[in-house]
């Protein structure tokens, strides 16, 4: 059974129409990549399934539950975790306490002291240790991202949201975070990645979902997708589609 | 021997309002045991605002309103009905937090009554609320209460030193119970509510409930230390229980100690509470105010975080991006 079902997702803004009927499937384990132009609705769709806001019309399953109606924290608490476009490291808080929060109030509540422990081999894990007791105000851009996908994975999701978490970085970085997306998946958790660099997430992508104006343009296997003719008219126009 | 921190903590507070009740043996004074009253009953209505607005930045004027209607349930108790202080006391805490959580569940429903829009709604509401009691001959209708002969013979029997005894029992319990959300889960929640609310929601905090119990809370903390002043003051009056002044001092001193720590509230209303009867006791009331004011402004400005900010060990940076 899959992990993650949108049917029809579809949202308005005033009268703008960000999303339009969005269908998507996420199995569990794997990792799906979302790309199309910007304004398509990738962060859109992403927050209708973290349920940062009510959708219109459509419907959102999650592991066989209807979570449409649901508010974002009993969606973490059934294992939807999600990152921020741009980090939103909690300032008030140390580096820890940002991920320890994320245990205990996720779905098993863990206690403050074992809450801490967990977020501390958490941040070893991710090689920031070193930076456990610093306030965030300390922390550069990549390990801002590293923090974001910390506090998300403090919550022992089954589906991890990660919004242009690559964006930014250095090409090193960006390999290490590849790397590091690679091994969520393989502790089980299912990814869906929105991400502007096409060939760093066509490498890990088992499926890949192209949005073009609020509406599914194409998905399937990533190499499939991205030699499409109408993935690529979205991207760079017509012309360069049909060179005829 | 208490092993954790907190118990610790706990322990020490404790501790500090046991060797406070040994004032009466001390002096039996009313000046004195009148303004320890005065420091007490400031220091509860500051720290329990700081539990909600501070910790979780939802500044409310209302903590006045919930004060007051601690008072009001008091002394309609006392005067219209023949149960026993006890009720009345614990009726105070009931009407005023349920008061909270019902205006909690209906203006958390939407995140947009926060900051500037929060504040003007407690603000308003303390206006109709003060308006109702004034009309509503049950409680006072105009004429004020006097409670004075209904307390005699209750227990705490209008004597100083047993009203100077409860309000210090019950700072004691609001500076614990802020002490133990302030090093706990539910403070990390409330600063991570203060923080970004959005944050908080998607790392599984369920911002509705723990802004709602914590207004809760805040506010039936007021209505209890608002159930020993009614006995203290003997005639209640709507001008002199709602006023204005009362939320604007609790959020003044509160901001001045800082809202951020369990322990700021205390400073701040020590210090005002002080240089105001400092003031007073020169003859100059008026001036008090002006200079109480001044200082504030001045304080806000060199400490942004409150004095208590000064004191706290981690540094609290502003995020550049």
């Amino acid at each position: 059974m899959s992990l993650l079902r949108c049917e029809g997702v579809t949202k308005y803004f005033g009268g703008l129409r960000a999303l339009d009927g969005v269908d998507l499937v996420v199995d569990p384990g794997e990792i799906v990549g979302l790309v199309g132009p910007n304004g398509s609705g990738k962060t859109t769709l992403m927050n209708a399934i973290s349920g940062t806001f009510g959708i219109n019309a459509g419907r959102v399953e999650f592991d066989g539950t209807d979570v449409t109606g649901m508010r974002p924290h009993q969606r973490a608490h059934l294992g939807i975790a999600r990152t921020f476009q741009i980090p939103k490291p909690l300032p008030s808080l140390s580096v820890i306490d940002n991920v320890a929060l994320a245990y205990t109030f996720g779905r098993d509540q863990v206690p403050m002291g074992r809450a801490r422990q967990l977020a501390g081999d958490l941040l070893a894990e991710l090689e920031l240790a070193g930076k456990a007791l610093a306030p965030v105000a300390h922390l550069n851009l990549h390990e801002r991202k590293l923090l974001g996908i910390a506090r998300a994975l403090g919550l022992e999701p089954r589906l991890l949201l990660l919004d242009e978490v690559l964006a930014g970085l250095n090409p090193t970085e960006v390999d290490l975070g590849l790397a590091m997306i690679t091994a969520v998946r393989d502790r089980g958790v299912a990814v869906i990645y929105i991400e502007h660099n096409v060939k760093a997430v066509t490498s890990i992508s088992d499926r890949l979902y192209v949005l073009n104006r609020g509406t599914n343009l194409v998905d399937g296997n990533p190499r499939d997708v991205v030699a499409d003719e109408r993935v690529v008219a979205a991207y760079l126009g017509d012309a360069h589609a049909d060179p005829a | 021997m208490i092993r954790n921190a907190r118990g610790r903590g706990t322990a020490g507070i404790v501790a500090a309002g046991l060797l406070l009740a040994a004032l009466p043996a001390v002096s039996e004074r009313t000046y004195v045991l009148t303004l320890g009253y005065q420091l007490l009953l400031w220091t509860t209505l500051a720290v329990s605002w700081n539990l909600f607005s501070g910790f979780a930045n939802y500044p409310s004027f209302g903590h006045g309103m919930f004060f007051g209607i601690g008072v009001y349930t008091t002394s309609t108790m006392l005067t219209a009905t023949s149960l026993p202080y006890g009720v009345a006391f614990l009726a105070s805490f009931a009407v005023a937090g349920g008061v909270a959580v019902l205006l909690g569940l209906a203006l958390f429903r939407s995140t947009r009554f926060r900051g500037d829009l929060f504040g003007l709604v407690t603000l308003v509401l303390a206006f109709v609320v003060a308006t109702v009691v004034s009309n509503t001959s049950l409680l006072d209708g105009g004429t004020g209460v006097f409670v004075r002969a209904a307390a005699e013979g209750t227990l705490l029997d209008n004597s100083p030193a047993r009203l100077y005894l409860t309000v210090l029992a019950l700072a004691t319990l609001t500076v614990v119970i802020a002490y133990l959300i302030a090093t706990g889960r539910w403070g990390l929640g409330l600063t991570a509510i203060r923080d970004d609310e959005e944050v908080a929601e998607s790392s599984g905090v369920n911002t509705y409930r723990v802004k709602v119990l914590t207004f809760g809370l805040s506010a039936g903390l007021a209505g209890l230390v608002g159930s020993p002043h009614a006995v203290f003051l003997g005639y209640v009056e709507v001008g002199s229980v709602f006023p204005l002044s009362i939320p604007l001092f609790v959020l003044m001193m509160a901001i001045l100690g800082g809202t951020t720590t369990w322990f700021g509230p205390i400073i701040g209303a020590v210090l005002v509470t002080a240089a105001q009867q400092a003031l007073i006791g020169q003859g100059q009331a008026e001036v008090s105010q002006i200079i109480i004011g001044m200082l504030l402004v001045v304080l806000i400005l060199v400490c942004p975080n409150g004095l208590g900010g000064l004191l706290r060990r981690r540094p609290r940076e502003e995020v550049t991006s």
